[in-house]
């Protein structure tokens, strides 16, 4: 019987991209606003969002950074970086030049204080193979992040599933985002394709198609998704909608997956981190596509004691509503879930402290406790 | 609550252009100066990280109906002015989230009270390959602005 787990609050700054990106904060507001607003104590960065001169970390940087997360109470939980494979203009990076361009950014990782670094799915076995000395040198978990059109069950999942067995080591692992199992098209996004002149009809059918597709089940490999992207290109074509037809292929498929919550269960083992991934809160305090509820059950039921980075990304379309509000909505969503579920989220600093600890098995950066 | 379901779209938003990218905000507000024949204008990274300058593909700047001749084009980034057949090299040099693309030009335009200012920009997405290649986004937005002089 597994004990029941207690999945620390958190969030990522890429929920407030439109914030920062407009200035409205800069990285040491946007932290101290994060804190102030009880959003954490899990704090999540993306590496080439937040960083000016991201992977180049210089000492300086790097001291004042972790004392202000030290000082405002935060902990760090992931750092987001990159497969930036296409960075040159006459071909790709090769594998090897792959490999040494992450080891920049996991290195960066660490010196910012991060337990994890988040790695993107287009690296594979070998490469994660070829990171884990890396991993193993700094200290630092890496994760994949399965994301839709991914899913749990997905072949180069369970190729990298099959190779971390292989390999047998804690620093490797997955993070899991919400988006991969959610039930259906989140009414925001829909409104706003209605506001782009999409008909009723158009809509209706959008929705009737993503519906056949959750029933059916995700789409077991790469080809059966890109069936997929192209059906709901050519809805919007056969609509009179031809220029929505890629937007509406990228957002039903690439941030609406149709996994099942349970289909989670079996990677659990492999789970170092969650992206709490939503669109929007409704009136009564609920998330209307993603079963927010059923997935932090399970996380407390597979006795989960890693982070959520509650992950707002309805900002694509959502221009006009204030993110930390919306935020704050899903945090009490997930919180009430949690108690729900005979457990409850943890919100204090020092007990996400040692809990992470024990989570990724490994001292974080206490240098700059106050 | 929020209530995004319910939520209103600002009337004076063109909603037509919401998109995954941050493509309103392509071009910063009242950034456009004249000057004796040359025009700067600030271009905004549609996109919520930084990316290196070599993933800028293309830009194109339209004032009042004249586009900017390409070879006197000028791009200022991180304090330093290049042209654009310079970007491709710089994979190290980063375009970040916050910071302006500062683009200059050549245009026989008078500072007025109001100019339509149109910007194209061709930006690589380099973690993202399709069976195309690498993503190339092509973002468009025209806005009307004051013209400064420098």
């Amino acid at each position: 019987m597994t004990n029941l787990g207690s999945p620390i609050q958190g969030v990522t700054l890429y929920s407030f991209t439109r914030a920062f990106h407009a200035r409205e904060y800069d990285l040491e507001g946007l932290i101290r606003r994060v804190a102030a607003d009880g959003m954490g104590p899990g704090l999540e960065v993306i590496g080439f969002s937040s960083f000016r001169g991201f992977p180049h970390v210089d000492d300086a940087f790097a001291d004042w950074f972790q004392g202000l997360v030290a000082e405002t109470g935060l902990v760090l939980t992931s750092c987001a970086v990159n497969t930036d494979v296409g960075i040159r203009r006459d071909r790709l990076l090769t594998d090897d030049e792959l490999i040494a361009y992450m080891e920049q950014q996991i290195e960066a990782a660490a010196k910012l204080g991060f337990p994890l670094a988040r790695v993107q799915i287009s690296l594979t076995p070998d490469s994660m193979e070829k990171l884990l000395p890396v991993a193993e040198r700094l200290g630092v978990t890496l994760a994949i992040e399965v994301h839709a059109h991914h899913h749990s069950q997905h072949d180069l999942v369970q190729a990298l599933v099959e190779r971390y067995e292989k390999l047998g080591s804690p620093l490797l692992g997955f993070v899991a985002d919400w988006g991969t199992t959610t039930t259906g098209l989140a009414p925001s996004m829909v409104e706003a394709y209605h506001r782009r002149g999409a008909s009723p009809e158009f809509l209706a059918d959008a929705a009737a198609l993503w519906n056949q597709y959750y029933q059916e089940g995700p789409p077991m490999n790469d080809a059966s998704h890109g069936g997929r992207f192209g059906a709901f290109i050519e809805l919007a074509a056969r609509h009179g909608s031809p220029e929505l037809g890629v937007d509406l292929a990228i957002n039903a498929t690439g941030l609406f997956g149709p996994a099942r919550v349970e289909s989670w269960r079996d990677l659990m083992p492999w789970v170092r981190h969650c992206h709490g991934k939503f669109f929007g809160i409704d009136d009564s305090g609920e998330e209307p596509s993603v079963p927010v509820r059923d997935l932090v059950a399970l996380l407390v039921d597979s006795g989960y004691n890693g982070a959520i980075s509650s992950e707002y990304e309805g900002w694509h379309w959502n221009y006009w509503d204030d993110a930390f509000e919306i935020i704050a909505g899903e945090q009490a969503l997930q919180r009430d879930a949690a108690t729900s579920a005979g457990s409850s989220m943890v919100v204090d600093t020092a007990q996400a402290r040692a809990q992470l600890h024990d989570h990724f098995g490994r001292t974080l950066s206490t240098s700059h406790s106050p | 609550m929020p209530g995004i379901v319910k939520a209103v779209c600002p009337r004076n938003r063109d909603v037509r252009s919401v998109r995954l990218v941050i493509n309103d905000r392509l071009i910063e507000p009242n950034s456009l100066e004249i000057d004796s024949g040359r025009f700067s204008v600030d271009v905004r990274i549609p996109w919520y990280r930084a990316v290196p300058a070599s993933c800028i593909h293309d830009v194109t700047v339209r004032v009042d109906g004249q586009t900017a001749a390409p070879d006197a084009m000028r791009f200022e980034l991180n304090g330093r002015e290049r042209q654009l057949a310079e970007l491709p090299d710089l994979v190290d040099e980063p375009w970040f989230t916050t910071d302006s693309l500062t683009v200059t030009g050549d245009l026989d335009i008078e500072p007025a009270a109001e100019h339509d200012v149109f910007v194209n920009l061709k930006l690589y997405i380099p973690y993202i390959v399709t069976a195309h290649g690498v993503l190339l986004i092509d973002e468009s937005l025209e806005t009307k602005m004051t013209g400064a002089a420098r």
